[in-house]
Formats: structure tokens, C-alpha cells, sequence
């Protein structure tokens, strides 16, 4: 390696030394400590950790609020994939010209710069069996009114419900980059060949958007899988268990119920498994070169 | 007045009718409430939050199931009480609530909103007398002198009440009974307060035992679950004691 090309590796890894320390300190470290906590006992309060080896994982095993937690995550991690890529697109499609664009856009976006807090809340209110407006309004129509979040029918869809809300001006402005970054002139090439839209979404649109796909079909099922703030907010896991996530019981089992951080540990080495394995089989299903 | 637990939920009954309820225990959401359920197990003897829940000289474990299966009714079978997630004050203020446990007088937003209310004792509910206060809500109107008076009479149940139950004949969940019976300036002045004061000598104490907060936050999905039918009283019950049993030490 010749003396200027040393001196240019040295001053790119200066640049980047701040930001892989902290790289280091706050993602790399902690990452390392939950795994090897994951194989010990460790507790506040303990003095010592004793190792265990797979106990911890093992009694996951056993752990039926951990099952129902998991299952409770698939089924919104389903419900909410179903809703959310295909709903954005639509909207996307129609927002991509028209005159009202730039309002509608802004319009679809404002709930995603809400905090989840906020919106969680918000919903709270607006699903209130008693005092609620959506439930006094479906009254009004002579609609069957219930308790959504009350109900362990209703409860996971109604946070469904609210995650679409919150989140689909997120996807809607993602599938807007990609659907302005495909070339006109494809379009035109296509058009001149006879094809018309309907075609042409399924020949040229849907198939150039495949990154974007990618990218919001893996963003959005890591987010599922993690989701804990709406559920927190809206029913704290309730009625029962019926909403409960596997993030809220491993923060209640590592926060709460005795600061059982070993057994916390493996239930989020599990969760990121899981999460690891469906994005590889997304990034297997949906990869591929995109050619003009 | 209800004098009785049948005149209670006789009342409740004629009072329910569309999204407007009777009775309610609770503050925010009525399923989820872990004072009430404090309040339903832990007052009748045995302490749910205990470990172990069951055992003891006279099956204490019915105790908590006869609560369990009251509390399943309110939202269930009767339906007397708004749905889980319901905001009993907001409810209160509405006046689609008829008679509330656990909303303070003292309760924010409640004194903003001027709604007209009395307080009365609750009637015997259950085969074991029952205190009806929850252990964070003594509260006492201005001004200060008034509020000191009214807190030296009405002593409320300290959390861990380990270090100051008698011993020999204390046993879990129970402990001296508690409070200044001698009338004080406040229980003169405020009428609410007779009516804590009058039920000192069943205060009992809850929660003698370290594990208290991870007990309660295992109680407040189970006794949801009572609460929207999802699970009968007594498995509740029995599932929660597993689950409390299973702490870690």
C-alpha cells in the first residue's frame, strides 16, 4: 500500500472512529452483555451471576404467557403486514399526480409525526366504550357498537387499526420515492407498444418497486415484531393476554416482575431469531436485480 | 342507600341500561384495576398477593374465588358495570355511572367537572367484612389543618406492612386493625371521613411480602380476564397463585 493511500484509510477511519465507538458502546456492547446475560441468572439486586446455560431458554419452554405473548405477536405482525404495504400502495398510486396532491400527502403524513403516546392516547379516547365518539357516531348510523379494546375479539384488530393510521403516510412517502424514481420513459416505451395502465402496472410498476418493497415489507415486520408502545397505551396487553407482545413481557419480566434480566435476555435473543430468520426469507423472496 | 349486597346490585341493575351502568369499582379502566382487585381479594382474609395463595386453616383460596366470581359478574352476567376499558370518572362525570368504588372525591377532573355526588358506605359484599378504600386515595379537602387532622385519623395501609403487623396472631394479609376510632376535628367537619373512620376496625393491611409489585402486576391480567369472561373465577384464582408461586426468590 503506498504511503497517500495509508494516509487516506487512516483519515476516513479518523472520520468514522466517533461513530463506531458509539456504534460500539451502544449497540455492539449491550448486544454481547444480553447474550451472555441470557445464559446466567442475573437479577437487581444480585451480587453475583451464576452461569446456567440454557435454563433460561428452556423455561421459555414453560413460560404459557411468553407463548401467548409470541402468537399474539404473529397474529399482529400478519394483520398489520396485510393492511399496511398494499393500503400505502394504493394511496401512493392515486397521490402520485393530481392536484390535491401536495395537501393530501401532508395530510397523510401529520399522524406519523405524532409520538406514540399521543396517538395511542388519542385512540383511547376515541374508542372509549362509554364516552367515545366512534361508538357514539356508529350508534347514530344504527350500527352494533362494542368495546373494541375491551373485547378479545376486537382488541388486536382495533390496535391494528391504529397502526395503520398512525404509520401508512410513513410507507405512503417511501412507495412515492420509489414510484417517482421509476424512469418516464419506461412508461412511454410501453405505452407505444400498446400496453395499457393496468398492464403497465403490472409490467413496469410493480416490478421496479421491488426494493421498495423489500425495504418496507423488512422495516415494517422488524417493527411488528417489536411493537409495544400502542399496546402499552391502548389495552396494556389486555383483556387478559389477548394483546399482550413479546416486548411488553420481556419488559415487564425485566422491569417489573423482579428484574429478571437473565430470563429478559433470552427472550430477546429469541425475538431477534425470529426476527433474523423472516428477514433473510423476505430478503431470499424478494431480491433480485431491477432491470430497465 | 343499598344495605345490602342484593340491594346493590338490584339498584345497579335498574340503573343499567344502554351504555349508562350502576356500579362500578374502579378508576380508569374498571377490568384492569389492581385496587379493586387489592381491595376484593386482599380485604377478605387471605392476600392474593401473598405466596402461596392457598393453603391455610380454612381454605382461605375461596375467599379470593367468591371475590373473583362477584368481580366476573359485574362485567359479565349482570352486566352492571361499564365494558373493561371504560373510563369510570369520565363515565361518573357523564352521568352514565350511578354508584362508584374507588373514585375519590378528590379525584382530578372530578371536582373541575362539578358534578353533585355523596358518599356513602358500601354494604357488606362479601362472607368477610370488607374495608372500601383504596390504599392511595385518602384524600382530604383543604384547608391544611383540616387534611392533617383528617390523615392522623384515617392512617393509611402502608405497602409492606411486614415490620409493623403484630406478631403471634397476624397471618398473611391481615394485620392490627388500624386508625384513630376517636373522633377527630376532621371526622366531625368532613362527613366523608366518618364514614372511613366508621370501618377502622376492619382495615387490614395488604401485601406483607417483597414481592408485591411483581405479584400485582400479575394480578392485573388475570383479574381482566375475570372480568371479560375470558376465564372463570376460580381458574383465575388458581392461575394466579401458579403464577405468584413461580416468582423467583
Amino acid at each position: 500500500m503506498r504511503r497517500d493511500d495509508r494516509g487516506t484509510w487512516l483519515t476516513a477511519y479518523l472520520f468514522l472512529a466517533p461513530g463506531l465507538l458509539l456504534f460500539a458502546v451502544f449497540r455492539v456492547y449491550p448486544l454481547l452483555e444480553g447474550l451472555r446475560l441470557s445464559f446466567t441468572n442475573a437479577r437487581l439486586g444480585r451480587a453475583t451471576y451464576s452461569f446456567v446455560g440454557f435454563a433460561n431458554y428452556m423455561r421459555l419452554l414453560d413460560d404459557t404467557r411468553f407463548q401467548v405473548s409470541l402468537t399474539n405477536t404473529f397474529v399482529y405482525t400478519v394483520g398489520s403486514t396485510r393492511a399496511h404495504p398494499g393500503h400505502s400502495l394504493v394511496l401512493a398510486l392515486a397521490l402520485n399526480r393530481g392536484r390535491l396532491r401536495t395537501l393530501l400527502r401532508s395530510a397523510f403524513f401529520f399522524p406519523f409525526t405524532l409520538s406514540v403516546v399521543t396517538v395511542g392516547l388519542a385512540w383511547l379516547w376515541l374508542l372509549d366504550p362509554v364516552v367515545g365518539p366512534f361508538n357514539y357516531y356508529l350508534k347514530a348510523l344504527g350500527a352494533p357498537v362494542r368495546s373494541w379494546l375491551a373485547d378479545p375479539h376486537t382488541a388486536m384488530w382495533a390496535i391494528v387499526g391504529t397502526t395503520v393510521w398512525w404509520v401508512t403516510g410513513y410507507y405512503l412517502v417511501i412507495y412515492l420515492a420509489g414510484l417517482q424514481d421509476i424512469p418516464r420513459d419506461v412508461y412511454e416505451a410501453a405505452a407505444l407498444d400498446g400496453a395499457g395502465a393496468w398492464r403497465a402496472f403490472w409490467a413496469i410498476t410493480l416490478p421496479l418497486l421491488r426494493p421498495v418493497f423489500l425495504f418496507v415489507f423488512v422495516t415494517h415486520i422488524i417493527g411488528s415484531f417489536q411493537i409495544f408502545g400502542q399496546v402499552f397505551v391502548l389495552t396494556m396487553g389486555g383483556p387478559g393476554d389477548a394483546t399482550r407482545s413479546v416486548v411488553q413481557h420481556l419488559y415487564e419480566t425485566a422491569f417489573q416482575n423482579f428484574f429478571q434480566f437473565g430470563s429478559a435476555s433470552a427472550m430477546a435473543w429469541v425475538l431477534f431469531a425470529i426476527i433474523l430468520v423472516f428477514s433473510l426469507l423476505q430478503f431470499r423472496l424478494l431480491r433480485g436485480h431491477t432491470e430497465y | 342507600m343499598p344495605a345490602s349486597r342484593d340491594d346493590l346490585v338490584a339498584m345497579a341493575k335498574q340503573m343499567s341500561k344502554g351504555d349508562t351502568f350502576g356500579f362500578a369499582i374502579g378508576t380508569v379502566a374498571p377490568g384492569r384495576y389492581r385496587g379493586a382487585s387489592r381491595t376484593c381479594s386482599g380485604r377478605t382474609g387471605p392476600n392474593a398477593h401473598t405466596p402461596p395463595i392457598s393453603g391455610g386453616r380454612r381454605s382461605p383460596s375461596r375467599r379470593p374465588i367468591e371475590v373473583a366470581d362477584f368481580w366476573a359478574g359485574l362485567g359479565g352476567p349482570l352486566k352492571i358495570s361499564p365494558p373493561a376499558n371504560a373510563s369510570c370518572r369520565d363515565a361518573f362525570i357523564a352521568g352514565k355511572l350511578g354508584m362508584w368504588i374507588a373514585g375519590s372525591w378528590n379525584f382530578t377532573g372530578l371536582r373541575d367537572a362539578k358534578v353533585e355526588f355523596t358518599v356513602a358506605p358500601v354494604p357488606r359484599l362479601f362472607k368477610q367484612p370488607v374495608v372500601w378504600t383504596m390504599p392511595h386515595q385518602f384524600t382530604f379537602p383543604k384547608p391544611k389543618s383540616l387534611d392533617r387532622a383528617a390523615r392522623r385519623g384515617v392512617d393509611p395501609h402502608p405497602v409492606d406492612d411486614r415490620s409493623r403487623a403484630p406478631s403471634g396472631r397476624s397471618r398473611p394479609g391481615r394485620s392490627r386493625p388500624r386508625g384513630n376510632r376517636t373522633p377527630t376535628r376532621a371526622s366531625r367537619e368532613i362527613p366523608s371521613s366518618e364514614t372511613l373512620l366508621a370501618q377502622a376496625p376492619n382495615w387490614q393491611a395488604g401485601q406483607p411480602t417483597p414481592k408485591w409489585v411483581a405479584a400485582e402486576n400479575l394480578t392485573r391480567p388475570v383479574i381482566e380476564s375475570v372480568y371479560t369472561a375470558q376465564k372463570p373465577g376460580k381458574a383465575a384464582m388458581e392461575d394466579l397463585a401458579r403464577q405468584i408461586n413461580a416468582l423467583p426468590d
